[in-house]
């Protein structure tokens, strides 16, 4: 059935791609629906979706990090041409070889639903125009023996060359109809013509100009690979084989004196989904069984993905493994050290790291926190809370360390709500501490009290204009230490003074910010 | 006969040995003393045992009839509650600082985390001897896993020598998991406190028992005037004051304590902040002491 799949442009439905059936029937991208129509009463049409497109692609191209690290979509925005470019450049032998890696490709690709064709060559252009134009003998896949790209591209079409469709009408209609033709040319004149884009493409495909491929991530250096002969699906032996790649990697890391920051786990499955699990440290660590505990804590938390299989087998099937990457995403230099005789680990910095590194994977490392001072009067801006993972080896250093910074002669809770709650008090006027306030629905009748502190507001910040009275800390607060009848204590203030300024209406209002101890 | 007291002395270590017989248990008993003698010696261990949890209960007197209102304005959490308890939050500052007097170490605070609610203050904290610096934060999400994930965290923390405290805000908790814990801090070392919030009903037998060596319950107490500082006047808030209810220690007896957090003061040549522990003076008539004690005559 001829399918097509249109969207709105330029005031009219116009066709974005076709299928072969639809090309046979003469349908082209770019034609108006209703032109479709006519030609063709039997066709299906589907809306575009160019970001679902891209979407799949992205997977693809990501999948494809099993071939190579230089793998990356192309072309999406030639419309209808879209692929991948792969770069395989020292990969083949992996596979056996070219043939037997472009069938492996194929293969798996096949048993995903798509239909591919390849084309593999010296040259990026030349690749392009072989899956796209080839004549394939009886696979699929055209393979250009080195060197013989100009051979091989001679034959084809000038589309070939990944020109505009504009430019190709115009050399069309020039009688330039082959690559040969093309070639044939004056340089100078093609480009006073054309511009440069033709001459350049036909370098690129020739090989005379390089055309390096854009990878979706940077080719990361500290990357090993294991792929196993039959898919795996118990956990022990896929965490044998991370810990092997872990060992692996830290030998590698060693000789290069570095160590690991950030690490990321691929696990390619069976059908085609790739998990990735990130783990991050806080100072460069080369040691497996770190990476390795780290790796397997998320390990074994990674959901159980949406399957479309019909029974519990094919579903565990769907979920094997078949081939496990890991690679050092971050590193940094790291110096041999030098462990004590006894292998005592007392106070040693390094575990404390490791386990802010395991807590930090689990929960995230926003919620794993050291504490900073911050240099203000408000007592919310005291304290600074940062991920513990982030900390430099010099800020857990005891040099560093001044326990003076939070020292403060005024009373201050241990506990601070982290919003200021308002409460309904009772306190005589202007300046006295309430008789009793009502707190979360609990009355508390105050027995004793100290106060107030006036803490200013930062008008730095936040200029005390009429305008912003709504600011949360906008006013002078005065702040009480109260104590209820049973003995618990807290930390209340009244946000704002009695002044005649003030709308009687709207008096000052009371906050409970904190609880002491 | 003194080879009565022999036999029960070398059974009490057998029995000792086969308690603590994990991989890597310290050979030699170390204790958190609190330098308060009373409360030291009347402690089998001489203090709070280290390399083993202990329960901090929240003894704080709610009015949960009058708090169903508003209930949805606040960050009330279904499960935790409001949360707060200065009272427990000072007692373990308190101890986290005397531990770091004697072994500068982390201490890892491990909380749910519930959007809005209040969170650990440096600088209050530090009143208590508790260097923030040292602090790392735990937030566990508060979500069907909590109890179980927190329990991971405190386990793993435990298990690491060069921590020197774990202290984590958990309301349930059983038999199985308590021994887990207290496993791990037989193999650190370090100290463990469970933080849990206050019992839905005060009896004190409905909380299910756990393998934590002791249980204690920290309830606030009104202040009083400072008895060393008799020219305050009486309505100020007095020093943090709280009773200490020892309800369980295995191999002692529980007993009751009123304390005091005394401040001394920051010391800026060591850079730390000194205070301590002080069991509150019974009421009673006594001579003002030698030191307040001002002569007039004629």
């Amino acid at each position: 059935m001829p399918l097509v799949l249109a969207a709105p442009k330029g005031g009219a439905i116009r066709l974005a791609a076709v299928n072969l059936r639809a090309q046979k029937a003469g349908l082209f991208p770019g034609q108006t629906l209703a032109d479709a129509r006519v030609l063709s009463s039997e066709i299906s049409v589907c809306d575009h979706d160019p970001g679902g497109d891209a979407t799949a692609l992205d997977t693809l191209a990501s999948w494809c990090g099993r071939y190579t690290p230089w793998a990356a979509p192309s072309g999406l925005e030639s419309g209808g041409a879209a692929g991948l470019w792969l770069d395989v450049s020292g990969c083949a032998h992996l596979f056996g070889g070219e043939t037997p890696m472009l069938d492996d490709l194929t293969g798996r690709l096949a048993r995903e639903g798509y239909t591919t064709r390849v084309g593999l060559s010296d040259t990026t252009g030349a690749a392009w125009a072989a899956a796209r134009f080839g004549v394939p003998a009886k696979s699929m896949t055209i393979i250009m023996p080195p060197g013989e790209q100009r051979q091989a591209l001679a034959a084809l079409p000038i589309a070939a060359l990944r020109l505009p469709y504009k430019t190709l009408d115009a050399l069309e209609r020039l009688g330039l109809h082959n690559i040969a033709d093309l070639a044939a040319l004056p340089r100078a004149g093609l480009a006073r013509r054309f511009g440069e884009l033709p001459a350049r493409r036909l370098d690129q495909a020739f090989g005379e100009i390089d055309e390096p491929i854009s990878p979706r991530a940077p080719a990361p250096v500290w990357r090993l690979r294991t792929a196993f002969p039959e898919a795996l699906g118990h956990e022990e032996g896929i965490s044998a084989a991370v810990r092997n790649l872990a060992e692996a990697l830290c030998n590698r890391l060693a000789r290069a004196e570095r160590g690991v920051r950030r690490l990321e786990l691929c696990l390619y499955r069976a059908a085609g989904r790739v998990d990735t699990i990130e783990a991050g440290t806080s100072r460069a660590s080369r040691d497996p069984d770190h990476l390795v505990r780290l790796l397997e804590e998320q390990l074994d938390r990674l959901p159980e993905p949406p399957t479309s299989a019909p029974d519990a087998l094919s579903a565990a099937a769907e979920g094997m493994v078949e081939t496990i990457t890991l690679t050092a995403t971050g590193s940094e230099p790291l110096q041999m050290t030098q462990t004590t005789l006894s292998g005592s680990r007392d106070n040693d910095p390094a575990a404390i790291e490791q386990l802010v590194d395991l807590l930090s994977g689990r929960f995230g490392p926003d919620n794993v926190l050291r504490f900073a001072v911050h240099e203000s009067h408000l007592p919310e801006r005291v304290q600074t809370s940062m991920p513990a993972l982030a900390n430099t080896p010099e800020q857990t250093g005891k040099q560093a360390r001044k326990p003076d910074v939070w020292q403060t002669p005024l009373p201050r809770p241990p506990r601070l709500l982290t919003r200021p709650e308002p409460v309904e008090a009772v306190a005589p006027v202007p300046d006295d501490p309430p008789v009793m306030f009502r707190w979360r629905g609990e009355l508390h009748r105050i027995t004793r009290a100290e106060g107030p502190e006036r803490i200013a507001p930062e008008w730095w910040r936040a200029p005390n204009s009429a305008g912003t009275r709504n600011l949360p800390d906008a006013d002078t607060r005065d702040y009480y230490r109260v104590e209820d009848d049973y003995g618990r204590r807290f930390w209340l203030y009244r946000d704002g003074l009695y002044d005649h300024s003030r709308d009687p209406n709207d008096p000052p209002k009371w906050y409970l910010h904190g609880v002491f101890g | 006969m003194p080879a009565e007291a022999d036999i029960l002395q070398r059974l009490r270590g057998r029995i000792a040995a086969i308690e603590r017989s994990g991989n890597g248990v310290r050979a030699n008993e170390a204790a958190l003393p609190f330098d308060v003698s009373e409360i030291d010696s009347h402690l089998p261990w001489g203090g709070l045992a280290t390399g083993a949890v202990h329960e901090i209960l929240d003894g704080d007197v709610r009015n949960p009839t009058k708090a169903t209102k508003n209930k949805t304005k606040y960050p009330i959490h279904p499960k935790f509650g409001d949360g707060i308890n200065g009272a427990v939050t000072a007692f373990a500052a308190g101890l986290a600082g005397r531990a770091q007097s004697h072994r500068a170490a982390p201490v890892i605070w491990i909380a749910p985390r519930i959007p809005g609610r209040e969170s650990l203050y440096g600088p209050g904290l530090q009143k208590f001897g508790l260097d923030p610096s040292y602090l790392i934060a735990v937030r566990v999400p508060s979500d069907s896993d909590f109890t179980a994930t927190a329990l991971w965290a405190m386990e793993e923390a435990l298990r690491v020598p060069a921590v020197g405290m774990v202290c984590a805000e958990v309301e349930e908790m059983d038999l199985t998991a308590s021994r887990r814990l207290q496993l791990a801090a037989e193999i650190g070392g370090g100290l463990g406190l469970l933080l849990r919030p206050a019992p839905r009903s005060s009896a004190e037998n409905s909380i299910p028992p756990t393998a934590c060596i002791s249980r204690w319950r920290i309830s606030s107490l009104p202040g009083a005037p400072a008895a060393d500082a008799p020219w305050l006047p009486a309505r100020l808030p007095g020093r943090p004051r709280w009773q200490a209810e020892l309800l369980r220690a295995r191999g002692g007896r529980p007993k009751t304590w009123q304390l005091e957090w005394k401040d001394d003061g920051h010391n800026i040549s060591t850079g730390r902040t000194t205070g301590g522990f002080t069991l509150v003076p019974p009421l009673r008539d006594r001579p003002l002491p030698q030191e307040h004690r001002r002569a007039c005559t004629a």
